[in-house]
């Protein structure tokens, strides 16, 4: 099904913070899922097995794209270090990109893809296993169209979805009335 | 002649003094207006195909000078009953898309399976806004049924109410899969802020009013009549808005900055004019036509009432004040504004703030335009930053933070949380509820005054305190922010016990151009939007940008 952007960086954010990242990372989190589709890439479907693996302990908390990510953006001035999904990854570089208002290579064995200064990414081969990456300038890619919707398959949406579930408190009817304060006068 | 500098963010960004903004003219639904009449849109109903039980659609196209935007209206025959302003309920007397271009017989179809749904449908990147109205119902079926015998309503009790429907929720910016708000930002017609929504809420009020004449001539074609211009035109659309809307402030901090900084700015430079010589006459003349339109402003609950006792009070001081007033004396509107913030109520000097914009429409209307900001990219954390800076940060902008005691009950009263049923932000009492697992990032004073605790003993810069501190994240990007957009934050405490949410929601719709503000709750208000505008065929003829004052009887 097609998304908007804004929905997907919302589910996104609410997902990440679901799955036990900080509000902070997960702000950066839905922000990273949306430069990601922008430029076409399987944003949706590979955070969702990301957070999936994360979840099943099948990739090491300490190889996170998205905290290496945050400490990319703030100015961490590493050009070689090693995660797992590093398509995730590339959001963050792309931001790095345009600060530095050059085209910047993220490869290793396994993935090779390209953040432009305008933000949007050229991906070559990407991988979910953890490896070894290169942080490297490059020539500037073609430019692509950028886009405003995400395609996403229902059950990456429902996993998705279900670690956003964990952010929500579960109703009683108590909540119900009080939380909103309203009455119920609609005909009035 | 003294430049007047702005107002510092500690004055203007409380709580108290947000929650009694007015309308003025950079507000949302004038902007629309304006732009509108200056560029000579046109309008057509090309479908109403209403049954006699009031069910069915109309479409009703806006044509600028680039490109259409229709509104998709669904008539619906709504049992009393089932009818709910909340975010609970499941249906209502009318709902709406607003569609990019003009729709084919498909289009609607495809819509008709989906808008009256509201939340439980889903829609596409052709729709740029859904919403959905409840009517008054007691006014409405009154006002048909005196229509309906050929005679007019009376003009009283429509103007106590002030509309025939309200809005419970218009959504735009991709909300249930309609377009995404950033591939709109190129369309100069919707670089000010929330023109999408305000273009789909002054379309629905033309449908209102079409409804109702239309349901009168079904009843009895012979005799009904259509509502006196007059009348017409003294009917809004309502709104119902809760907590939903509340963080909506906290959650948009650059927006907000840009929103405040343009009417601070605005205020600033009349201010520092050196002469009120050629603008007094017509700002008192709004004065008029405003005193009026406060007089149609009711409401029933006792923290609106006090207000709106105070504002009276506030205006017979105006009164007085402006009786002797010397406009020829050099900086007068500083003068007038000194004596305001000395004398007045918040609520007094905010009508006056707003009052002293109308008359210079030169110097105000094209910051307009500014009041947008790109939030798309979120704003980029300097890492570089010694942490002691930051915490030299916390204590200039959050020092008012610094001060509450975090230890106190009180200050930590409340939580907000999002509810599991409606995905809607909601507020609990602390203490009553087990519900800190689920708490929303919307407390940033005492986020950051947490994070100043932490920053105390940390030597390094931000980068490497954020490694090793992540839960501040949130909280140093707001800090950072704060020192470039200076009216980018709330300045008060949005846990405390005494916390109102309607101050949240009044400072946000005054920026819409809302009039009415009509708390039901310390959480939920009734407004009225549009109230006294020209209605779409009457548009080409409005010459001034004054209708929100209405007419001086």
């Amino acid at each position: 099904m097609s998304y908007a952007l804004g929905e997907i960086e919302g589910l996104c954010r609410k997902a990440a913070k679901g799955a036990g990242f900080t509000w902070g990372e997960a702000e950066e989190t839905g922000q990273a899922i949306r430069v990601l589709a922008a430029s076409r890439l399987p944003a949706v479907r590979t955070f969702a097995h990301y957070l999936e693996a994360l979840e099943a302990g099948i990739v090491p908390s300490q190889t996170c794209p998205i905290r290496l990510g945050c400490q990319l953006i703030d100015g961490s001035r590493v050009s070689a270090f090693s995660c797992a999904f590093p398509l995730l990854l590339m959001p963050f570089i792309a931001r790095v990109a345009a600060v530095q208002n050059r085209a910047l290579l993220l490869s290793s064995e396994g993935f090779q893809a390209t953040a432009a200064p305008c933000m949007a990414i050229t991906l070559v081969k990407t991988t979910e296993v953890n490896c070894d990456l290169q942080l490297t300038p490059t020539a500037a890619p073609a430019a692509i169209a950028r886009v405003y919707r995400a395609e996403a398959s229902g059950a990456d949406i429902v996993s998705l979805s279900q670690f956003a579930q964990r952010t929500y408190a579960p109703e009683t009817e108590a909540r119900r009335q009080q939380g909103a304060g309203a009455g119920n006068d609609g005909n009035r | 002649m003294t430049r007047i500098p702005l107002r510092p963010p500690e004055q203007v960004m409380t709580l108290s003094r947000l929650g009694s903004l007015h309308q003025c003219r950079l507000s949302f639904m004038r902007q629309l207006l304006r732009r509108m009449k200056q560029e000579n849109w046109s309008f057509t109903r090309p479908h109403f195909d209403i049954n006699t039980s009031g069910e069915g659609f109309a479409v009703y196209t806006s044509q600028g000078p680039t490109r259409a935007y229709s509104l998709i209206a669904f008539a619906h025959d709504l049992p009393d009953d089932m009818r709910s302003d909340r975010v609970i309920a499941t249906a209502w007397d009318a709902t709406f898309a607003l569609f990019d271009g003009t729709p084919n017989l498909a289009d609607i179809e495809r819509l008709r399976a989906n808008v009256p749904l509201q939340e439980a449908g889903r829609v596409s990147e052709t729709e740029l806004s859904i919403s959905r109205a409840n009517r008054s119902a007691r006014l409405w079926n009154a006002t048909v049924e005196t229509l309906a015998k050929g005679q007019q309503p009376d003009a009283d009790v429509l103007a106590n109410v002030g509309y025939l429907m309200r809005t419970t929720a218009v959504y735009g910016s991709g909300k249930f899969g309609a377009a995404d708000r950033a591939s709109l930002e190129e369309r100069p017609e919707f670089s000010p802020p929330f023109q999408v929504e305000m273009l789909s809420v002054y379309l629905i009020r033309a449908f209102v009013a079409d409804l109702v004449e239309h349901m009168a001539k079904v009843r009895s074609p012979n005799s009904a009549v259509p509502l006196a211009p007059g009348l017409r035109r003294g009917l809004g659309i309502g709104n119902s808005t809760g907590l939903g809307m509340a963080p909506f402030l906290l959650n948009h901090p650059r927006l907000l900055n840009n929103w405040i900084s343009a009417r601070e700015r605005a205020l600033a430079t009349i201010r520092s004019l050196a002469s009120a010589d050629s603008t007094a006459h017509a700002f008192l003349s709004t004065y008029l036509h405003a005193k009026q339109s406060i007089g149609l402003w009711h409401s029933e609950h006792p923290l609106q009432k006090a207000k709106l006792k105070q504002l009276a009070a506030d205006i017979q001081m105006l009164d007085a004040r402006l009786e002797s007033f010397d406009f020829t004396q050099p900086q007068a509107w500083n003068a007038l504004y000194l004596w305001a913030e000395n004398t007045l109520s918040e609520e007094g000097q905010e009508l006056l703030v707003s009052l002293m914009l109308e008359p210079h429409a030169d110097l105000v209307d094209s910051l307009g335009p500014q009041m947008q900001a790109d939030e798309s990219t979120l704003f980029m954390i300097d890492g570089a930053m010694p942490a002691e800076t930051l915490s030299a940060l916390i204590c200039t902008h959050y020092d008012w933070a610094l001060q509450i005691d975090w230890t106190a009950p009180q200050a930590i009263a409340r939580l907000w949380y999002v509810s599991e049923e409606k995905l809607e932000p909601r507020l609990c009492e602390r203490a009553n509820e087990p519900l800190e697992d689920y708490e929303q990032p919307l407390a940033p004073a005492r986020d950051i005054c947490r994070m100043f605790g932490d920053l105390h003993t940390f030597a390094g810069n931000t980068a490497a305190f954020l490694q090793a501190h992540p839960e501040h994240r949130s909280a140093a990007r707001r800090v950072q922010m704060r020192a470039l957009f200076p009216y980018s934050e709330v300045c008060d405490n949005t846990i405390d016990a005494k916390m109102l949410p309607i101050d949240m929601l009044r400072a946000k719709l005054s920026f819409f151009g809302a009039t009415n503000f009509d708390p039901r709750s310390d959480r939920w208000v009734r407004i009225n939007m549009f109230r006294g505008a020209p209605y779409p065929s009457e548009l080409s003829q409005q010459n001034s940008d004054d209708w929100v004052y209405g007419v001086v009887k």
